[in-house]
């Protein structure tokens, strides 16, 4: 299900974007408002309460200054309670760590890429068991 | 597998009572990730004595010997009664005075990433070296503590896993205490129970030894899992997330005075030369020093304690941070009953009135005692 919708939205990139190639697992990220840079998410294998990472690539967003990582369970009105570290790895690649879902149910990971000119919201939903 | 064998979950074997499981596919999942037990437990890479049998004897030593403290009259065993399931009994500790808070049990204590009801230590050697500092438990300076253990019994053995006491600062040898007391109270760990025999059947298929597991117990699982939500907090193997959440209990202590929880053991925690991030850290790698940079400050932590593991717990009531709940059936009324009106506002939206009957309060109960082998 994932696969397919990453398969399709990779051949819906404008022709001359920069070289975007998520993971064919990777979850795409879902933008708060229309014509933001297409982003994707990879996290690493989910372990309630235990510290998680994730891979965040962000394609064709152009100079970058700054990326900022948090989630938050819906339904329970908290966060995490944890501030998750991210570091560049390369030209739109991130590196998240310390992400920590320390109870079960449905987690909202919220990504803010801020650009030289605009800053992109998305979202993205994770469950842990 | 499991899905397939549920639906022959009602057996009858020639010559056995009727074994019968009573959870769905998706409680018998849950049920799976409450073990398996015990946990296999690397050594504490940040306590270089963690594992060490000497150190263990010395820490066991350590930890009933009075000498160590200013007036040698009590020990970690005065409150943490090892005849006791290392607790004392008390609604709160007794020490120079009344402390504010209960005394918890010390087992499965390698389970944990935060230590006291609060957090103030990321580590559990940090967390050992507190009570022997407090003016109102065992009331010592580090450098009365190098000179009292010099002229006891205990030098020898110390000076073997640690090396010469005279070439140790005060400092030092208050750490390397807290590291022998904590290789021993690593070793404490709660034994195999009916709730872990029924887990593993289940694992394996065996439908016909799940079924031992008594119908009340398994009722009181489901009430865990389900409508009571204790899963939501108390998770994984040994019942904890190891978080801090409201409970719903006071956190006043007298009319005046309030326990502020997580908010107070966050500042201690921060101000703390001791953590995981510090040089007394055994670990070139500070593994587990990324909580303590990490961890996050918000007005919510104010009145919350961490959520204790629920392993062994039918024997140290009374309960709750302040051990205002007498016995497990007090405590599985108070959820039952909790009033949303005081839980805190800016606080999680998790707790709600049960509405169980009588009989689902005893079920819960027995399902709790399960996982003590009181029953
Ligand atoms: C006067 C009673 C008393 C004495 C003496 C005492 N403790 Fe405690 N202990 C407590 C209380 C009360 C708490 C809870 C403290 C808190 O959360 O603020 C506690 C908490 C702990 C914890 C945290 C457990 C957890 O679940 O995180 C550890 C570990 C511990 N004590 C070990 C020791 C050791 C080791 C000694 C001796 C050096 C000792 N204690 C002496 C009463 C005592
Ligand atoms: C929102 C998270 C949360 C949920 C849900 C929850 N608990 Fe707790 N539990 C806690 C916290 C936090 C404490 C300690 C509270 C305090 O001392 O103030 C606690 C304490 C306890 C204790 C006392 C343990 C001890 O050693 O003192 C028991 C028993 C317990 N819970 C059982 C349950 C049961 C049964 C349920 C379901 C009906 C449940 N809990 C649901 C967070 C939770």
């Amino acid at each position: 299900m994932i696969r397919r919708t990453v398969v399709l939205l990779c051949l819906a990139a404008p022709p001359g974007a920069m070289a975007c190639d998520p993971d064919p697992a990777a979850l795409p990220l879902t933008p708060e408002q229309s014509g933001a840079p297409q982003a994707f998410l990879r996290p690493d294998p989910l372990r309630l309460s235990e510290p998680f990472g994730m891979e965040l690539l962000v394609c064709d967003a152009g100079p970058v200054s700054r990326v900022e990582v948090d989630a938050h369970m819906p339904a329970h009105q908290h966060g995490m309670n944890y501030v998750p570290r991210v570091r560049v790895q390369a030209d739109g690649q991130y590196i998240v760590s310390d992400m920590v879902f320390h109870m079960p149910g449905h987690w909202r990971v919220t990504v803010a890429v801020h650009g030289a000119t605009a800053t992109h919201h998305y979202a993205a939903d994770l469950y842990a068991e | 597998m499991i899905r397939a064998l549920f639906l022959t979950g009602l057996l009858v074997l020639p010559g056995m009572a009727v074994a019968q499981i009573l959870l769905t596919p998706e409680e018998i999942q849950q049920t799976l990730s409450h073990g398996p037990w015990p946990p296999q437990l690397p050594p504490d890479a940040s306590n270089r004595a963690s594992g060490r049998p000497d150190a263990v004897a010395l820490g066991r030593a350590m930890f009933s010997a009075p000498v160590l403290s200013a007036n040698g009259q009590m020990a970690c065993a005065s409150c943490h009664d090892p005849g006791q399931h290392f607790t004392d009994g008390l609604p709160r500790a007794e020490g120079a005075t009344r402390l504010d808070r209960n005394t918890p049990s010390l087992f499965n204590l390698p389970l944990h990433r935060w230590f006291g009801w609060a957090g103030d230590s990321d580590n559990l050697w940090a967390q050992s070296l507190l009570p022997i500092l407090n003016a109102d438990e065992m009331a010592q300076t580090p450098e009365g503590l190098k000179s009292t253990l010099q002229a006891s019994p205990l030098a020898e053995p110390f000076e073997t896993v640690f090396g010469p006491l005279n070439r140790q600062t005060p400092t030092a040898v208050l750490v390397n205490t807290g590291k022998a007391l904590a290789a021993y109270q690593e070793t404490l760990i709660t034994g195999r129970t009916a709730f872990d025999r029924f887990r593993d059947a289940l694992q394996a298929g065996d439908l016909a030894r799940a079924g031992r597991y008594p119908a009340a117990a398994q009722r009181g699982l489901k009430t865990f899992l389900g409508r009571g939500r204790c899963n939501v907090c108390h998770s994984g193997p040994a019942f904890t997330n190891g978080e801090f959440h409201d409970a719903g209990l006071s956190y006043f202590i007298t009319e005046t005075r309030v326990d502020s929880g997580r908010h107070g053991g966050l500042a201690a925690l921060l101000r703390s030369p001791f953590t995981l991030d510090s040089a007394h850290s055994d670990d070139p790698r500070r593994s587990g020093a990324w909580a303590v940079r990490r961890v996050r400050r918000t007005h919510a932590d104010f009145g919350t304690f961490r959520v204790p593991g629920l392993r062994g717990a039918a024997h140290t009531a009374p309960y709750m941070h302040n051990g205002s709940l007498p016995d497990l059936a007090a405590v599985v009324r108070h959820y039952n009953g909790i009033d949303p009106e005081r839980l805190h506002t800016d606080g999680e939206a998790i707790l709600a009135p049960i509405g169980l009957s009588e009989e689902d309060i005893a079920d819960l109960v027995f399902f709790l005692e399960t996982l003590s082998n009181a029953r």
